[in-house]
C-alpha cells in the first residue's frame, strides 16, 4: 500500500515535470543552449518514468521508456532537431501527460508515433558513467604547472573525458593528428580518464563540434584552474563549458519572494545589531584593557561575524535579482512586432543588459517601459518618406540603455524622431484648462507630458495616444522610489532618463558633518577627498572651483541647501573637505565641514509618512543608535547647480 | 490606560456593578491631548505607544509636515507635525528647539498609519471616559469636562494632510 503522502509528493512532482518539459518544447526555436535543453529534457522523462514504475503508473512509464530512448537519440544531434523530430517530442509528452491523468493503466496507441532519429558518427559507443574525473587532473595540473602554463600561453584549452577502454586509442588516433595533445590519462574502474589541450585555433568549427560531441558523450568537460581561466579567444567557450558543467545536476529551489525578502530584513538588522555592539564594545574597551587576549579574541570574532553577515546579505540580496536583459529582450520584440505592422524602419539597440536589478523593480519596471517605447516608435520616429524628405535616413533609431550610478541605476530612451515641438504641447494643455502661465522654460512646458490625461495625439492608435499613459508611467517609476527627465529637441528626437534605486542593502558610507549634523554620503561615486583652507578654492561671481590634478572642476557647498545648527553659527571654518564625485568621466566636487568617518550602513527608505524628496537616498541608524539621512551626492549637486544657475539669470523664456 | 488595561478592565467586568458594567460596554476611553497648541482627542484604539519626546534628527530639507526621525527599537519613525507648528519653530531656533521640547514636556503620541508608526508631538495628555455616542456623533468635537477638544484626524499624519 503506498503512503498517501508519497503518492501525493509523486503526483505534484511528475505534474511539475511534465508542465517543464511542455515549457522547453513551446520555447525550442528560442533556446541558446539547445545541448543543455535536451539534457534537462531528458532527465525530467528519466525521472517520470522512475517515479511512475515505482507507482505503478505502467503505461505512463512505458511511453516514458520510449521517449526517453528517442530522446537519448537526439541528444548528439540537438542543434539540428527537425520540425518533424520536435513534433514526435511534444506529442510523446502529451502522451504521456494523457496517460498520467488517467491514472497510468493505458494509453492511446495512436497518440503518437516515434520515428528513429537520424544516426550519427558514433552513436555506437557507449557512455562511461557520471562520476566525475576532474579531481585526478587537478592533482595533475598541480604538478605539472608549468608545462600547463606553457601551453596555456601558446593558446591551448584542456578538456577531459570519461571514456570506456576500448575506444581510447581509436580517440587518440582520430584526435592526434588534428593539433589535439593527448596530455594524460587514469585508468578509474576498468575506465580511463583522459585530458586532452586542443589547440584555440582548432577550437572553432568542426574541430570545437567534434569535441563538443566526444564531450557530451563521454561526460567531459573542459578544465580550468583559476589562475589558467585567463583571457584567450575561446574564453567565451570555456567559459559556457564551465557554467554548463557546474549547472549540471544543480537543483533549483522556488522561494516567494515574501520569504526571501524576510530574510533580508533579518540579515540586515543581524548587520546593525552587530555594528551596535561593536560600538558598545569600543566605547567600554578600557574596562579590558588589561585583558588583551579578550579583546584579540573578541575583535577576531567580529571580524568573522562582519565578514559572514556580508556574506549574507549579499546572497540574499543575488536571489532577489533578476537580469534586466529579459526586459530588454521584451522591447526588441515590441520593436519588431511594431515594425512588421508600420511602414516604419526602425533600429533598436540595447546597452547594458548585464545589469541585474531586484525582481520587484523589474516587474514593475515592464509596462512604463513598453509605454515609453511605443511613444518613441509611434509619435516619436517619423514615417521613412518623412525622414527622407527632412535629410535624415530612411531608419529611425531607437536606443534603450542601462548604466549603474553610484546607488542608482539609470535607463535611457532615446530616439532620433521629430522630437517634442513645446509649442505644441503649450497650446493643447491650454484648451485643456491646464495652468499653463507659470511655466518658464521649454523644460517645464515638455514636462506637462506627464500631467493626467494630457495628450496631444491627433488620433488613439492601438499603440498610444490615449493620454493615461504618461502619467502612469510616472508614477510608477515614483512607487519604485525613481524619477523621470525628458530632454528633447523638435526635428532631432527625444530621450527620457529613468532613475531608480537600487535596491536596499548595505553600503559603504561617508559620515560628514554639515552646519553641526551629521550626514551620509555613499562612497560609489566619491573618488577623492581632501582637507583644504576655505580660500583655496577658486571663485568666480558665485561660481567656486576646485583644483583637481590641474584642472579646474566645479564645486558646491553642501551647507547651502542644509540648515544649520551649529553651536556657534557665526564662527569661520578654518578648514573644510572637498569630496570629488565622478560620474560618466564628468568630475564635480562638493565641499562638507568635516569628515568623520566612513562606514558600512544599512540604507532604509524614507518613512512613506514623511513623503520622498530627491536629495535623501534613505536615512540609516548608526552603531551608536541615533538616525542618520544619506544624502545624494548628485542631486544635491544638481540642485546647487541649479540654483547658481537662477541666481545667475539664466532662465529660458517659452516661446 | 492602555490597551492591556482596557483589555482587562472588560475582561474583569464582574468585579463592578451592574450599572457600572452598562455604563463600560457604552463608553469609550480616549486620549486627549494638546498638539500645537489647540486641545484634541483620539480613541484610545488609535493610539498605539505614548513615549517622552526622544532625540530625534531634524530632515535636511523640507518635507512638507514632516519634523524629523528618531530611533524607536531599531526602526525609523517619522515624527509628523501636520501644522508645521514645530517645523516653524526649529527654524528659528535650530537645535535650541530640542531643549524646547524637553522643557515643556513634549511626548510623542504614536499612531499606526497604514502598517506604518507615525508620531505626533504632543503636551497635557490625559485619558478620559467619555459616552460612545457622543464620540460618534458627526460633529467633530467632543466635550470631556465641560471642554470642547476636536477629534483627531489621523489621516492628517500623511504627507501632504491638513489640520
Amino acid at each position: 500500500m503506498v503512503d498517501d503522502e508519497l503518492l501525493d509528493d509523486f503526483y505534484e512532482e511528475s505534474i511539475d515535470l511534465i508542465e517543464k518539459v511542455k515549457s522547453a518544447l513551446e520555447m525550442w526555436d528560442d533556446t541558446p543552449d539547445k545541448v543543455d535543453a535536451i539534457d534537462s529534457i531528458y532527465r525530467w522523462v528519466h525521472t517520470i518514468k522512475g517515479g511512475c514504475a515505482i507507482f505503478e503508473y505502467d503505461a505512463t512509464a512505458s511511453i516514458a521508456h520510449e521517449l526517453e530512448t528517442f530522446l537519448g537519440k537526439l541528444k548528439s544531434k540537438s542543434d539540428n532537431i527537425s520540425a518533424k523530430e520536435l513534433q514526435m517530442l511534444q506529442d510523446g509528452i502529451d502522451a504521456i501527460e494523457s496517460s498520467f491523468h488517467d491514472g497510468g493503466k493505458s494509453f492511446d496507441q495512436n497518440s503518437f508515433e516515434l520515428i528513429e532519429a537520424e544516426q550519427t558518427e558514433g552513436d555506437d559507443l557507449s557512455v562511461g558513467d557520471e562520476e566525475l574525473v576532474t579531481a585526478h587532473f587537478w592533482e595533475w595540473f598541480e604538478e605539472n604547472k608549468g608545462l600547463v602554463e606553457d601551453l596555456r600561453q601558446a593558446g591551448y584549452s584542456f578538456f577531459e573525458l570519461k571514456i570506456s577502454t576500448a575506444f581510447s586509442q581509436k580517440i587518440m588516433d582520430k584526435l592526434g593528428e588534428k593539433k589535439i595533445m593527448a596530455l594524460h590519462s587514469q585508468e578509474s574502474d576498468g575506465d580511463l580518464a583522459a585530458l586532452f589541450a586542443l589547440d584555440q585555433s582548432m577550437a572553432q568549427g568542426p574541430m570545437l563540434e567534434l569535441a563538443n560531441i566526444l564531450m557530451e558523450k563521454y561526460e567531459g568537460r573542459w578544465c580550468f584552474a583559476k589562475k589558467m581561466l585567463e583571457k584567450s579567444p575561446i574564453e567565451q567557450e570555456v567559459k559556457n563549458e564551465v557554467k554548463k558543467s557546474v549547472q549540471q545536476g544543480q537543483e533549483v529551489l522556488r522561494v516567494p519572494l515574501p520569504t526571501v525578502n524576510s530574510i533580508l530584513d533579518h540579515v540586515l538588522e543581524l548587520f546593525l545589531v552587530r555594528n551596535q555592539l561593536a560600538h558598545l564594545f569600543q566605547e567600554h574597551k578600557s574596562i579590558f584593557k588589561d585583558h588583551h587576549s579578550f579583546i584579540q579574541q573578541f575583535e577576531s570574532l567580529d571580524n568573522v561575524i562582519e565578514r559572514n553577515i556580508h556574506e549574507l546579505e549579499s546572497k540574499t540580496m543575488s536571489m532577489r535579482l533578476s537580469p534586466i536583459k529579459k526586459i530588454f529582450d521584451r522591447m526588441d520584440r515590441v520593436v519588431s512586432e511594431y515594425c512588421k505592422q508600420s511602414n516604419k524602419q526602425i533600429e533598436f539597440h540595447t546597452n547594458g543588459q548585464g545589469i541585474d536589478l531586484d525582481k520587484k523593480v523589474l516587474d514593475q519596471l515592464n509596462e512604463p517601459l513598453i509605454h515609453l517605447i511605443r511613444n518613441a516608435i509611434d509619435h516619436g520616429i517619423e514615417s521613412s518618406e518623412d525622414r527622407v524628405s527632412s535629410g535624415k535616413s530612411a531608419q529611425g533609431r531607437v536606443e534603450l540603455s542601462a548604466q549603474v550610478l553610484g546607488n542608482e541605476v539609470a535607463i535611457v530612451i532615446k530616439d532620433d524622431g521629430k522630437g517634442i515641438d513645446p509649442k505644441k504641447i503649450y497650446e493643447s494643455a491650454k484648451s485643456k484648462g491646464l495652468a499653463v502661465d507659470h511655466l518658464q522654460n521649454d523644460k517645464e512646458i515638455i514636462e506637462l507630458i506627464f500631467a493626467p490625461g494630457f495628450s496631444t495625439a491627433q488620433e488613439v492608435t492601438d499603440v498610444s495616444g490615449r493620454g493615461v499613459g504618461m502619467d502612469a508611467v510616472r508614477h510608477s517609476i515614483a512607487e519604485l522610489g525613481g524619477s523621470i527627465g525628458i530632454e528633447s529637441v523638435p526635428g532631432q528626437g527625444s530621450e527620457f532618463r529613468i532613475k531608480l534605486p537600487l535596491t536596499m542593502s548595505v553600503s559603504k558610507c561617508l559620515i560628514v558633518e554639515v552646519e553641526g549634523l551629521n550626514y551620509a554620503f555613499s562612497t560609489k561615486s566619491i573618488v577623492f577627498v581632501e582637507k583644504v583652507r576655505p580660500h583655496s578654492l577658486k571663485r568666480n561671481g558665485a561660481a567656486m572651483y576646485y583644483d583637481f590634478n590641474g584642472k579646474l572642476i566645479p564645486c558646491f557647498d553642501i551647507s547651502k541647501i542644509v540648515p544649520s545648527y551649529r553651536a556657534e553659527p557665526g564662527l569661520p571654518k578654518t578648514h573644510i573637505y572637498v569630496c570629488v564625485t565622478s560620474l560618466g568621466g564628468n568630475e564635480t566636487a562638493f565641499c562638507v565641514d568635516n569628515v568623520v568617518q566612513t562606514l558600512s550602513i544599512v540604507l532604509k527608505p524614507l518613512p512613506k509618512s514623511s513623503g520622498k524628496h530627491p536629495l535623501i537616498a534613505g536615512v540609516s541608524i548608526l552603531p551608536a543608535g541615533n538616525p542618520i539621512f544619506v544624502l545624494n551626492a548628485q542631486e544635491c549637486i544638481k540642485s546647487l547647480m541649479d540654483d547658481q544657475d537662477e541666481g545667475e539669470g539664466h532662465v529660458a523664456k517659452a516661446a | 490606560m492602555s490597551q492591556k488595561q482596557l483589555k482587562n478592565l472588560f475582561e474583569n467586568q464582574s468585579q463592578y456593578s451592574d450599572d457600572e458594567q452598562d455604563k463600560l460596554k457604552d463608553s469609550l476611553t480616549c486620549l486627549y491631548f494638546t498638539y500645537a497648541q489647540k486641545k484634541y482627542c483620539a480613541g484610545i484604539s488609535e493610539v498605539r505607544e505614548i513615549i517622552e519626546f526622544p532625540l530625534f534628527v531634524p530632515y535636511p530639507v523640507d518635507v512638507g509636515c514632516a519634523l524629523g526621525v528618531f530611533n524607536l527599537r531599531g526602526n525609523v519613525v517619522s515624527i509628523m507635525d501636520p501644522r508645521r507648528h514645530y517645523v516653524q519653530l526649529m527654524k528659528t531656533k535650530g537645535m535650541k528647539a530640542q531643549e524646547y521640547f524637553s522643557r515643556e514636556k513634549l511626548r510623542l503620541i504614536l499612531f499606526e498609519l497604514e502598517g506604518e508608526v507615525v508620531a505626533l508631538p504632543v503636551y497635557d495628555v490625559g485619558k478620559a471616559v467619555v459616552d460612545l455616542a457622543l464620540f460618534e456623533k458627526e460633529s467633530d468635537f467632543v466635550p470631556i469636562d465641560t471642554v470642547p477638544y476636536e477629534k483627531f484626524n489621523t489621516q492628517s499624519l500623511n504627507k501632504g494632510g491638513h489640520l
